[in-house]
């Protein structure tokens, strides 16, 4: 019994020895990693250099350390190379630390990259264990994208949060964006005939300051960044931008609306704001001849009035009907709005075509080549509903009386 | 009854079952090769399964005392049947081999990619023998333990992707897009000897039974349960993913996990699936190990516990030297599957029904 | 305080010698060869055999009558009472009529029965005729009689000497319920019992443990509610020891457990007599080792060390709250520092990601790597405690507020340490005092450490493989032939009530659970084989049926 307990002993020994000698192959120190927070992906300006990546990396003392030398909260790195792989190791050889990839929330791709084809760009994205699917895609607005990562802002020390944070806004409140996470981007580039969405991302006002401290020093900021309009793709080729109520329609069409506001026009020249609490949007298709199909929008909206500057009697449930059959117009117009703009740009992003394929699997097969041609003349229907469930802490307008 | 040996009850058998097959199928992308409807040839797979695992328990209950070696060598007479005995424990030897290569690849893809793959292997298997050592019994118990552990970490994800609103049902439809062929392929190529159809290692292990007539019932309506929860998180898979990343990605659940994100608090609970990964893949091998050891000590009549040690090194090899690179390995697993598997699972066991037949009408049957 | 005397007869009256003393003691002299019946020569073989120590005192007589008969006292004068030597032995001794003897009005043959039965005014005495015994008693604080002319000896009971008063107990507090404790005398630790069952099942036996001390061991249980099968293994073991001394109850417990090579105690001690009782009425055996107030309870499962007896002295849902909590401090405890390494080094994804950056401010200028720096502070929080527990007490409250605050303080502002770092150590460290029993918090410490050099090695794969081996051995452990993780792991629903949870009294089973559902060993189990008994992997032929059981310890030895 001693014996083999001294064997056990002196054969763990040496197991632990044996392990402790090899060492910890996968750890690193956290003061040993650059956290990147943000990556823009710019169009180099060669196929040598076809890739030009930007990291803004965290520097975490000036953030929340006692040693703030009131310099800079992030820094940002750029590199280059003929992969998107390369422009990383080029980009991290300037860095000190190992460049981590696994807090990335923002992805900036410059537009003229989304105008030559992102898909090369979206293989490594998807692949690395590292990187979040979970991070937010953009698309820079006719400046680099680098720009937009070299931005001070005001609310967030690090610009990639404030983006972040600023795109859950517009798209919680107003419903202008929704949120565009990686694979989502990579499910959009398989939608046959239609491209993914990606959200836009512009640096207003002066460019020239927007990366230092400066910018911040007056109340009104010199530059600043702002969530702008959907990048819609064919394929994986950017054809043009959605804005206003094409945008929402576009949102309202792929049911990512939280709330929004809509302003509806009450007769004589004022307006009537509603929030919509809640939209359900439902895109399906009649498709027993595929060649013909019938796409069906049925939409259950609620809505809260939010500003009524005029003499309409809001006790009257009939007067709130009428306003409920004018926000489902308006609700229409926004939806054809997009309906418009994705046939103006011949890609069905919308994502009809799926819902023809969800319908007609077997019809799907026969117009699947040709279905843009389909897309561009295909009958819709819609069937929108919107009830008016409040009228806030007020019944009539004062102006009532 | 026989006193002071080796008894598993039904909880245990309950949860050993489940995380066996759960095991490394839970994360892998399985039956994707029939697209969206993977989850489908699952549930199909899993309906054989149980008619195969019929096939075992009658074997059971003809000789509940004999393990899967133990009856070969009674119905197929003690030359054939030794030899049938040691192919099958080679085939479970190789099995487990197979499923640490698995589960240590999938580790190293996964999140420790400079370690060493052997030592990944050698610490798996250091601790399963370990474990093996103490006994089936403590095998047994242990997994229920996990079993709960894997169970509760199912819940906790399925609601967090539920309220992180990740789950689109759209990404299912249209099912049966391109007929039932791709089904009824991917369930021949795959799914009803993985994981359904590797229950014959549990022939091994049914002679622990403590309850002899719910056990074998528990055993299939655990597999049934599992088959269930396979294709439940197949489905979900596909609904958070679509199906084509799911396709693509060799542990779809992974990424599926990492699109839990709330409030920016709970983000990448990925090292969750990871958890299970190594709890699956550990239970799995051990009760594939624990059949390669039952078999040895029967046939040779050698003490269990001085083969543990010789046999996790086997063990150890077989997966080190299996192949030289997981794609590789994987279409060799592949092949297996539809080709040598089967004659192990439904061949010889078929084989052995139709004999015990013969020999229960030729003399009355003993009863158990 | 004197009331300590008559220890080991209360049990069962007559004065048979313990079942533990034939097998001690047969070195030192043998058989009567000591006891003469010449007086002198007695007492020169005491003095000898004691090595004239100068507190034994020999007090002679001349009992009166036609021929008076020389007769001396023996006693230790620091173990006996005084008192009660010099009033009820010598007093007595001294009126013994020797001629009354003579005259047959005793109804006695011979003197020393005489004076046992007709003289002495001692309420415990009897009459020995085997020198050790004599001596045994003679050192356990009796008085004996030594007569001119017999070589049998009286030993009179007049055990005293100074023992500490029940106080609190000072390791198991609770905040609501008896504040008894038990102490160093067998005798008041089996009062303190008897007096909280007032049964006649309640049974008491004496062993005497340790070749040189002859430790009393008292060996407590209720008849009917025990397993016959423990309670006979229980006797095995400790008839099997073999120990020069006993000094305290952690000498048995290490000597008669199952299993020796794991860091979980498998069986508990308490000083608690309330605590005793419970486990008394459900069916568990009680030691109790002179000089100790520390009891062993055997057997023990793994839930039992959660358990603490304010459990039922307070209302069913706070009970279950704090259980629940304790159950998740000893996961604190044991995983809190290796989670925090794996998360830092190796999944520092999962950290949110303001989180992240404070962590990494925190970090920027520390000189250790994590995983040195958790070692670094959890061996400063070891030595502070062990540190704390060997302190005066007088000094103990400043060095614990110096050591905690101030190191810790100072640690980070040096820079040497991360802020994130104490707050995990510290809160591990607490964790291990909410533990109710400090064996178990010891266990959880140790194992600590080895979490700790697997997260830092492996981060959660090494974790979980830790953990699958922990559940594995805890699961391999048996006290007395129960698994450890019993109630949990096999399940048995039944008693799970009152385990891990603590349902209320009045809910179908709980009440009964607490006190009288038995602990029964499982059947089939031969308990002496323990831990090993789950390896017999052979599956037994056929017709192997009848050999009987098979035992994994005859197949590898």
């Amino acid at each position: 019994m001693n014996r083999k307990f001294l064997r056990g002993t002196v054969a763990a020994l040496c197991c632990i020895a044996i392990l402790g000698l090899t060492g910890c192959w996968d750890s690193v120190e956290l003061n040993r990693r650059a956290v990147v927070t943000g990556v823009a992906i710019d169009r180099g300006p060669s196929e040598e250099e076809k890739y030009e990546l930007s990291f803004q990396v965290v520097v975490a003392d000036e953030i929340s350390g006692k040693n703030a030398r009131s310099t800079s909260p992030v820094a940002v790195y750029t590199g280059r190379g003929r992969s998107m792989f390369e422009a990383l190791a080029n980009a991290s050889r300037q860095t000190a630390r190992f460049l981590s990839l696994g807090h990335v929330r923002v992805l900036v791709i410059s537009e003229k990259f989304g105008r030559e084809g992102i898909k090369d760009i979206m293989d490594v994205l998807e692949r690395d264990s590292e990187t979040r699917l979970t991070s937010f895609m953009f698309i820079s607005k006719g400046q680099t994208a680098k720009d937009s990562l070299t931005t001070m802002t005001v609310f967030s020390k690090i610009p990639a949060n404030d983006l972040v944070e600023k795109l859950e806004t517009t798209s919680r409140q107003f419903g202008y964006n929704f949120r565009m996470e990686v694979d989502d981007v990579v499910r959009g580039l398989q939608i046959p005939g239609g491209g993914p969405l990606i959200n836009g991302v512009l640096v207003s006002g002066d460019e020239k300051k927007s990366d230092t401290n400066d910018n911040l020093k007056s109340i009104a900021p010199k530059a600043t960044l702002k969530v702008t309009g959907i990048a819609a793709f064919k394929a994986d080729k950017l054809v043009g931008w959605l804005e206003g109520s094409e945008a929402v329609g576009t949102a309202l069409l792929k049911n990512k609306i939280s709330q929004m506001p809509l302003l509806v026009k009450s007769g004589k020249g004022n307006y009537v704001s509603f929030s919509v609490y809640l939209s359900q949007v439902k895109v399906e298709a009649e498709a027993d001849n595929p060649e013909d199909p019938l796409i069906t929008i049925k939409i259950t909206q609620q809505a809260g009035l939010k500003e009524s500057p005029n003499n309409l009697d809001l006790t009257n449930p009939k007067v709130l009907n009428d306003l409920s059959k004018l926000l489902q117009q308006e609700t229409e117009k926004q939806l054809t709005a997009a309906l418009t703009a994705a046939r103006r740009m011949n890609s069905d992003f919308l994502g009809f075509g799926e819902a023809v394929k969800r319908d007609n699997k077997k019809g799907w097969k026969m117009v699947e080549n040709h279905w843009e041609q389909i897309f561009k003349k295909c009958r819709v229907k819609y069937e929108i509903d919107a009830v008016i469930r409040h009228t806030d802490m007020r019944s009539s307008s004062f102006q009532a009386n | 009854m026989n006193k002071g040996s080796v008894k598993i009850g039904l909880f245990e058998i309950f949860t050993l079952t489940l995380l066996f097959e759960l095991g490394t199928a839970l994360v892998v992308n399985l039956g994707m090769e029939s697209g969206k409807d993977a989850w489908l040839s699952i549930l199909i797979g899993d309906c054989i399964g149980l008619f195969v695992f019929v096939g075992y328990a009658f074997l059971y209950r003809r000789y509940p005392k004999l393990s899967l070696t133990g009856y070969t060598r009674k119905l197929l007479g003690k030359y054939i049947g030794a030899v049938v005995a040691v192919l099958y424990v080679i085939l479970f030897m190789n099995l487990a081999g197979r499923d640490l290569r698995d589960g240590s690849t999938m580790l190293v893809m996964a999140t420790m990619h400079r370690t060493p793959l052997f030592i990944i292997s050698v610490l798996m298997i250091l601790s399963c023998a370990y474990v093996l050592h103490k006994g089936v019994e403590v095998l047994a118990r242990t997994s229920l333990i996990f079993g709960v552990i894997v169970l509760s970490i199912g819940i906790f994800c399925t609601i967090l992707l539920v309220l992180s609103g990740s789950i689109d049902i759209n990404h299912l439809l249209p099912m049966l897009e391109n007929g039932i062929q791709p089904v009824l392929s991917s369930v021949v190529h795959q799914n009803f000897m993985f994981p359904f159809g590797e229950m014959i290692s549990f022939t091994m292990l049914m002679p622990y039974l403590s309850n002899r007539k719910k056990g074998p019932w528990v055993i299939g309506a655990t597999m049934f349960l599992s088959g269930l929860l396979l294709s439940f998180t197949m489905a979900l898979n596909i609904s958070v993913l679509g199906a084509d990343i799911a396709k693509r990605s060799p542990l779809p659940l992974m990424p599926t996990i990492s699109k839990i994100s709330i409030s920016d608090f709970i983000q990448r609970v990925d090292i969750l699936v990871v958890m299970v990964l190594i709890i699956g893949v550990f239970f799995k091998m051990a009760v594939f190990f624990a059949a390669a050891l039952v078999g040895l000590s029967e046939l040779f009549n050698l003490p269990y516990r001085k083969m543990v040690y010789p046999v996790s090194l086997i063990i150890l090899f077989t997966s080190m030297l299996d192949a030289r690179s997981f794609t590789e390995h994987l279409q060799e697993g592949g092949k297996l599957l539809y080709t040598v598997y089967p004659v192990f699972m439904l061949l010889f066991p078929a084989i052995l029904i139709l004999l015990s037949f013969i020999r229960g009408h030729r003399s009355p049957p003993r009863s158990g | 305080m004197n009331r300590n005397g008559r220890f080991w007869r209360s049990s069962d009256g007559g004065r048979k010698s313990p079942a533990g003393s034939s097998n001690a003691g047969n070195e030192n002299g043998s058989g009567t060869s000591g006891l003469s019946a010449v007086l002198d020569e007695t007492l020169d073989n005491i003095r000898n055999e004691l090595g004239n120590s100068p507190d034994l005192k020999i007090r002679h007589v001349l009992l009166p009558g036609m021929v008076p008969v020389k007769a001396a006292a023996v006693h230790f004068s620091e173990l006996a009472n005084s008192d009660s030597v010099n009033q009820f032995v010598i007093g007595s001794l001294l009126e013994v009529s020797v001629d009354n003897f003579r005259d047959g009005k005793g109804g006695s043959t011979n003197l020393p029965d005489y004076i046992l039965n007709r003289a002495l005014e001692i309420g415990q005495a009897s009459r020995m005729e085997v020198w050790n015994d004599a001596l045994l008693a003679l050192l356990s604080g009796e008085t004996l009689i030594l007569l001119d002319g017999y070589s049998a000896v009286i030993s009179c009971e007049t055990t005293g000497g100074e023992w500490r008063a029940v106080g609190e107990p000072s390791s198991q507090l609770v905040v609501r319920g008896p504040k008894d404790s038990f102490v160093e005398s067998v005798a008041t630790n089996v009062s303190l019992i008897r007096r909280r069952i007032k049964s006649s099942k309640l049974r008491l036996e004496y062993m005497k443990i340790g070749s040189v001390t002859q430790t009393y061991v008292a060996l407590m249980y209720i008849q009917d509610t025990v397993d016959d099968k423990l309670l006979a293994e229980v006797k095995l073991r400790l008839n099997r020891i073999k120990i020069d001394a006993v000094l305290e109850s952690g000498y048995i417990e290490e000597l008669i457990q199952d299993k020796t090579f794991t860091p979980f105690p498998t069986i508990y001690n308490t000083e608690r007599p309330d605590s005793a009782v419970a486990n008394l009425l459900e069916g568990r055996v009680v030691l109790i080792v002179d000089g100790t107030p520390f009891i062993l309870v055997l057997p023990a499962v793994f839930t039992q060390f959660f358990q603490s007896s304010d459990d039922y002295a307070q209302r069913f849902d706070i009970s279950l709250l704090m259980r629940i909590i304790r159950y998740i401090s000893f996961i604190v405890l044991m995983l809190g520092p290796a989670v925090y390494i794996a998360l830092t080094t190796y999944h520092y994804e999962m950290i949110p990601t303001t989180l992240l950056i404070s962590l990494l401010a925190q970090r920027e200028n520390v000189p250790f790597p994590a995983f040195v720096e958790a070692l670094l502070m959890e061996g400063a929080i070891e030595i502070l405690r062990e540190a704390g527990v060997r302190m005066p007490r007088a000094v103990g409250q400043t060095v614990s507020v110096v050591g905690a605050l101030i190191l810790g303080q100072a640690v980070v502002e040096a820079g040497i340490i991360t802020p994130v770092m104490v707050i995990v150590v510290a809160l591990t460290g607490i964790a291990s005092f909410a533990i109710p029993a400090y064996n178990m918090s010891i266990a959880g410490r140790l194992i600590r450490f080895v979490f700790l050099f697997l997260a830092g090695m492996f981060g959660f794969f090494g974790i979980t493989l830790g953990m699958i081996v922990l559940v594995a051995h805890m699961n391999s452990l048996r006290s007395f032939g129960i698994p450890y993780l019993s109630p949990i792991v096999p399940p048995s629903l039944k008693s799970r009530k009152d385990t891990i949870l603590r349902l209320p009294l009045w809910a179908k089973g709980a009440s009964k659970s607490r006190h009288t559902t038995r602990v029964s060993v499982p059947s089939g189990k031969k308990i002496t084989s323990g831990h090993e008994e789950n390896l017999s992997p052979k599956i037994p032929e056929e017709h192997a049926e009848t050999t009987g059981p098979m035992e994994g310890r005859d197949q590898h030895e």
